[in-house]
C-alpha cells in the first residue's frame, strides 16, 4: 500500500492528521506497542516539518509519502523550509539539556523508529519501522 | 483530555485522562498554572489514564517541575503505562522526576 499526502498544515492540526494515516494503517499494524511508536515518530516529524520546517505557514504544503507492506513501513515528509543541520542536533539526555523545554522531537524520531535518514539539507526525513514483530504476535 | 483534582491533607492528586499531545498540552498547563495560583506545594500527577505522551507533553511536565522546583515544592509522578514510561526513559526524564508505580507509594513519606 502507497499513501500519499501534500497537506497545508498547521501545527494544531498535526494530531488529527496523525490519526487519520494511522487508522489507514491498521491492516499492516494492529500491535499496540508497534502503533505508539509509530505514531509518535510521525506526529514529531509533521511537528517539525510544519512548525519549524514550514514555520507554520499555511500556505506552504508538507509531503508525505508511506508505503507499508507486511515487512515493513518506510514514512517520507518533506517540507518546503531551509532544513537543518541534522548532525549537529544537541543531545536532550546530556545534564545541561534535560530540564530544556524542547530538541527532544528529532531524538525521539531516532529512538522509535528503526531507521532514520535525512535528505535534501535535513527539508526530508526517511523514517522505517520494521513490522515484522507486530506479524509473529498475531 | 481530562484534568481531575484531589485534595489529600497538604497534597493535591492531580489525575489526567487522555492524551498529552501538542493540543492537549495547553489545557494542562493552564491546570499546572492554577497550583501556582493556589500556592500548592505538594502535587502527585497521576498518569493511569494517560496513554500517550510527545514532546510538548514532556515539555509542560519539564514547566511544571521548574515551577515546584523555585518555590521548594514537591512533584511526583505515578501509574504511568508501560509505554508512555519509556519516553521518559528514553529521554532520561526519569532521572528529573520522581516516579512511583502507584498512588499509594506516591504518598509514602510525602
Amino acid at each position: 500500500m502507497i499513501l500519499e499526502y501534500s497537506p497545508k498544515l498547521l501545527p494544531e492540526e498535526v494530531p488529527e492528521f496523525t490519526k487519520d494515516i494511522l487508522s489507514k494503517l491498521k491492516p499492516f499494524c494492529t500491535d499496540s506497542d508497534l502503533l505508539f511508536d509509530i505514531k509518535l515518530a510521525l506526529e514529531e516529524a509533521l511537528i517539525n516539518a510544519v512548525k519549524y520546517g514550514n514555520k507554520s505557514d499555511k500556505e506552504k504544503c508538507v509531503f508525505v509519502k508511506i508505503e507499508a507492506t507486511d515487512q515493513e513501513l518506510v514514512i517520507e515528509i518533506k517540507d518546503q523550509g531551509q532544513g537543518f543541520d541534522f548532525n549537529n542536533v544537541a543531545s536532550p539526555t546530556s545534564q545541561d539539556n534535560l530540564e530544556k523545554l524542547s530538541g527532544r522531537g528529532v531524538f525521539l524520531i531516532k529512538n522509535f523508529m528503526d531507521k532514520v535518514e535525512y535528505f535534501d539539507k535535513g527539508s526530508k526525513i526517511r523514517m522505517v519501522k520494521s513490522l515484522i514483530q507486530d506479524k509473529k504476535l498475531i | 483530555m481530562k484534568v481531575s483534582n484531589l485534595k489529600k491533607s497538604d497534597c493535591t492528586i492531580c489525575s489526567i485522562e487522555g492524551e498529552i499531545n501538542l493540543n492537549t498540552s495547553p489545557d494542562l498547563r493552564k491546570a499546572f498554572e492554577e497550583f501556582s495560583r493556589q500556592n500548592i506545594k505538594k502535587i502527585i500527577i497521576d498518569f493511569e489514564q494517560v496513554p500517550y505522551i510527545d514532546s510538548s507533553g514532556l515539555a509542560t511536565l519539564i514547566e511544571l517541575f521548574q515551577r515546584m522546583k523555585k518555590i521548594d515544592g514537591k512533584l511526583r509522578i505515578c501509574s504511568v503505562p508501560e509505554k508512555v514510561k519509556n519516553v521518559f526513559e528514553v529521554t532520561k526524564l526519569h532521572k528529573l522526576f520522581e516516579i512511583y508505580d502507584d498512588q499509594e507509594s506516591a504518598l509514602e513519606g510525602f
